[in-house]
């Protein structure tokens, strides 16, 4: 009986598992996961979960059971180290585990920047259910709350926070928020709707250190936090694949059929997945609710026998504030045309390369998202004029 | 009793050339969506999240959510792709004398 081990049960990990089950797999399943919930979805944890308007259950995967065909089991453990010529794990309890097949679903760690006092009762992070459930109660009591870094989790606890009777100070080193994903017209704006809405902004600032009830900046001011989140992105967690990843790489490096290079029989799929993407011709490790649900869907076909590559184009959304903003593809380009007027919350901020669109941040415009998708992957030739201009449907264009 | 026929208006003038539009009745949210000529109503707020299907994109009888791309069938309500796992309701609708009627019971 072939055994597929998935190391990782989060939205990836849970999603193979039962794309496994649902193609017929016959074989067994075994998921292993350190976290005691059943695997979930991470979008709700900055936004609804912590607001209380959404409980576990309605992101939660449904629950994975076994067939006729298949064994399932799900474990909670840690997984230590993988030997690839014998086709086991091991995990801290000691146990070893074998596999036909691994994939590697661990996703991301949170990132802990070396600040002295990052360790402190009141320093969070946000990255699992129960990280959500400590900062809520955190915030819940809080007077003074900072958040070190203005990326998405961030600016989403931020947003989130208001109207809790909380003072908020962002602070990040970055000029500018959001930096990796939006344009800097995007980040401004959004820096703006952030500011109006009564948040301390600081950009271009470090945390030099956190003491028990403040936060003192590299330019030496004090601000006080009863809270403290560090929102400094993520990592992908790769510390038990040693004998697979070669040191210091950003991720486990896959092709475009989310093979390990050099292993096979090892896949990798979600967060921690670097994998070779056929529209860049390049890898990609892409941290997004979509390459979860998709790249699992892949990796699950490619294990029932599947010759498709993986292919996505990159795709987020954020909801802060009132406002949904999308980013499809890349903000690379030459230059940036706008449809519609950011002031009134719903514009298209195009990214071009010469004639071709690479990317596009949608502020309240998702219907778009579609259209400017078809655009960046048919490579239509398009002008200025044309994107610039409210009367004329992306539709027709693409 | 069976639930009665609620007058939404002259469908012509509710459109307005569009193809989606949302109205209002006692507070519920409804999605009026028009395809080849035929009419369709579903609930209009998103099962997944606080979006209204109207501000989204018809494809052929597929509504998608303008929020987080979710698809519902707008001749069923039927919920399409990930992320949703919850169909929105449908409501039974006919044409009189260029009135759109709907099968809602007012609260």
């Amino acid at each position: 009986m072939t055994r597929v081990l998935i190391v990782g049960a989060g939205h990836a990990g849970g999603r193979v598992a039962q794309h496994l089950v649902e193609g017929g797999f016959a074989g067994e399943i075994v998921l292993v996961g350190e976290e005691v919930h059943i695997p979930y979805e991470r979008p709700a944890l900055s936004k609804e979960f912590l607001l209380g308007k959404q409980d576990v259950a309605e992101f939660s995967l449904p629950v994975c059971e076994a067939s006729e065909a298949c064994r399932f089991e799900r474990r909670v453990g840690r997984v230590t180290s993988v030997d690839p010529v014998e086709r086991t794990v091991s995990t801290a309890d000691g146990e070893t585990i074998e596999w036909d097949r691994l994939v590697i679903a661990t996703g991301a760690d949170a990132r802990r920047p070396p600040i002295p006092g990052n360790d402190l009762s009141h320093v969070h992070v946000l990255r699992t259910i129960d990280d959500a459930l400590r900062l809520k109660s955190a915030i819940t009591a809080a007077k003074n709350l900072v958040i070190i870094g203005a990326g998405v989790i961030g600016l989403e606890v931020a947003s989130s926070a208001r109207g809790h009777g909380v003072a908020i100070c962002v602070i990040e080193p970055a000029e500018r928020v959001m930096a990796r994903i939006l344009s800097p017209s995007a980040s401004h704006w959004l820096a703006e709707q952030h500011r109006a809405a009564g948040t301390d902004l600081r950009l271009g600032r470090g945390v030099s250190e956190i003491h028990g009830d403040a936060v003192i900046l590299d330019d030496g001011s004090v601000i006080a936090a009863d809270t403290v989140l560090l929102a400094t992105g993520a990592a992908p967690a790769t510390a038990a694949f040693a004998s697979v990843v070669a040191a210091g790489a950003d991720g486990v490096p896959t092709d475009a059929h989310c093979r390990v290079e050099g292993h096979e029989h090892i896949y990798a799929v979600g967060d921690v997945a670097l994998s070779s993407s056929p529209i860049y011709g390049r890898a990609l490790r892409q941290e997004t609710w979509r390459n979860a649900e998709n790249q699992a869907q892949a990796v699950a076909q490619i294990l029932l026998g599947g010759e498709e590559p993986y292919s996505e184009l990159p795709w987020m959304w954020t909801d802060q504030l009132g406002h949904n903003i999308q980013v499809v593809g890349f903000c690379a380009g030459d230059r940036e045309v706008v449809r519609g007027d950011p002031a009134t919350g719903k514009a298209c901020l195009f990214q071009l390369d010469g004639d071709r669109l690479v990317g596009a941040v949608l502020l309240g415009e998702g219907k778009q998202r579609k259209h400017v998708e078809r655009l960046i992957l048919d490579r239509v030739p398009v002008t200025d004029a044309q994107l610039g201009d409210p009367v004329q449907a992306l539709k027709a264009l693409a | 009793m069976s639930v009665p026929w609620l007058d939404l208006g002259n469908l012509d003038d509710l459109m307005d050339g569009g193809e989606c539009r949302g109205v209002v009745v006692d507070g519920h949210k409804l999605g009026i969506f028009v395809v080849d000529e035929e009419v369709f109503v579903i609930d209009d707020l998103c099962s997944h999240g606080n979006a209204l299907l109207s501000d989204g994109d018809l494809d052929g009888y597929e509504i998608e959510c303008p929020l987080h791309a979710g698809a519902f069938d707008v001749r069923s309500g039927k919920a399409l792709c990930k992320p949703l796992t919850r169909d929105v309701r449908k409501y039974e609708t006919r044409v009189e004398g260029g009135a759109l009627l709907v099968r809602f019971e007012r609260t």
